[in-house]
């Protein structure tokens, strides 16, 4: 049985490397990346699991890394928006304009990048169910909807 | 982070999360059971909850399990609303975890969770209480099998130190289908204002409800009462004496728009039986 009492060091699998850390049960897996790993992507807003800024990837799914202790995800994969590089969702944000301020962004990308991974044909029921995990108060939705039907056909060309 | 310190232990088997609360519970720490953790980390975050130690059962592979067969279907506690919806073999179910929380958030809860949980909505509860469900709950005496209808009232009884393991429901029954009646005052997401899982069988219609009391109910009175009319002859606010307790009242919304809420979802569940 694993057992955590106080500080403890952990071997994370992020983006592909094997990270060091020393965490206390407290530390929720947002604030473990951000302020011990210096992954500043995923983003802090409501810290309650309502508005999707600190989506990640855990296995592949996405999920609120402000939801998540850090000792929890010990042998997971963990991919956040700085695993991503050139993805098919991320060139498509940039020619839809799919952003303002850009503070949702990188939860918007790991979770639209999830679901196209999954459901590379995703319907628009598909999408919106998806979507629906994540709040922007700036762009508004329809960007980002074209965002994913164009990273949809970047998929399908290649 | 959280703002108190506390311990965390992850047993691989039923029996060393029992152990472990024992051994808790005897040095005076309180402890908790989680699992998807999505309630225990923002109560925590908020002051709502206090623990002195999180006892993880995600470890606990049985608790993940899925088998379905001819005679029976079973739900491992520990598998997310998402997986849940996965499956198709109990279609009310899959409607009814499908519009729990978000997707995202779905990723997270668990089934047992969400039954398990303090908030008083456990909309996952609904199906189970319409189909002879059964309730596997781990003791220190080992894995008992309940019938859910005894074993769930207002919250599943559990004694302290138990957790449930899973879920199981005959294969015939929960096959027959249902209605899912969501209401909610904003976005999908919300919780709900009202929430109504509903099957027909050769006895009439049989009805779960969330959101509208402090927590889920079947009301056999009520089922009776609306078995029992016919054509469009029924007074609605008799319904509300077959309740189990006063319709909610609270900053999501007021008792009497719960209560409009409530008369046009049972309509329309009328209305469904009679195109049927």
């Amino acid at each position: 049985m694993k057992s955590c009492k106080n500080f403890t060091q952990l071997i994370l699998d992020v983006n592909g490397e094997k990270r060091k850390v020393i965490v206390s049960p407290k530390d929720t897996l947002l604030r473990v990346l951000r302020e011990k790993l210096g992954l500043t992507g995923a983003k802090p807003g409501c810290e309650n699991g309502d508005c999707g800024a600190c989506t990640i990837l855990l296995d592949g799914k996405p999920v609120k890394s402000c939801l998540i202790l850090a000792v929890e995800v010990e042998g997971q994969s963990i991919t956040t928006i700085e695993g991503l590089r050139d993805t098919p969702i991320q060139k498509a944000f940039i020619e839809e304009s799919a952003f303002q301020c850009g503070y949702c962004t990188p939860g918007f990308i790991m979770n639209c990048h999830a679901m196209l991974n999954v459901h590379p044909d995703a319907d628009d029921k598909t999408i919106r169910q998806w979507l629906s995990s994540n709040l922007c108060r700036c762009t508004g939705y329809e960007e980002i909807e074209k965002a994913v039907k164009r990273a949809q056909n970047h998929i399908n060309v290649v | 982070m959280l703002s108190f310190d506390f311990e965390y232990y992850r047993p691989d088997t039923i029996e060393e999360a029992i152990g472990i609360y024992k051994e808790l519970e005897r040095i005076k720490k309180q402890s908790l059971y989680f699992s998807g953790g999505t309630e225990v980390v923002s109560m925590a975050r908020k002051g709502v909850l206090k623990f002195d130690a999180l006892i993880d059962l995600k470890g606990i592979k049985e608790m993940k399990d899925y088998a379905s067969n001819e005679e029976e279907i079973y739900f491992g506690a520990n598998m997310t609303l998402n997986e849940v919806a996965e499956q198709d073999s109990f279609p009310l179910l899959k409607q009814v975890v499908e519009t729990i929380a978000d997707h995202t958030v779905r990723n997270r809860i668990t089934l047992g969770g969400n039954i398990c949980g303090r908030l008083g909505y456990r909309e996952a509860v609904l199906p189970f209480l319409l189909v002879d469900a059964e309730v596997c709950i781990a003791g220190a005496e080992g894995v008992k099998t309940l019938a859910m209808e005894k074993a769930f009232d207002r919250r599943l009884k559990l004694s302290s130190g138990e957790f449930v393991t899973g879920f199981k429901v005959k294969s015939s029954g929960s096959s027959l289908g249902g209605i899912s009646i969501r209401k909610v005052r904003t976005t999908d997401v919300d919780y709900p204002l009202l929430h109504i899982a509903a099957m027909e069988d050769e006895k009439g219609i049989k009805l779960a409800v969330s959101g509208l009391c402090p927590y889920p109910f079947r009301s056999k009175a009520l089922e009776q009462y609306l078995n029992d009319i016919e054509g469009s002859d029924w007074d609605i606010k008799s319904i509300y004496e077959l309740l189990p307790s006063q319709v909610k009242d609270d900053n999501i919304a007021s008792s009497e728009y719960r209560k409009a809420v409530f008369e046009k979802s049972i309509e329309k569940l009328l209305r469904k039986r009679g195109e049927a």
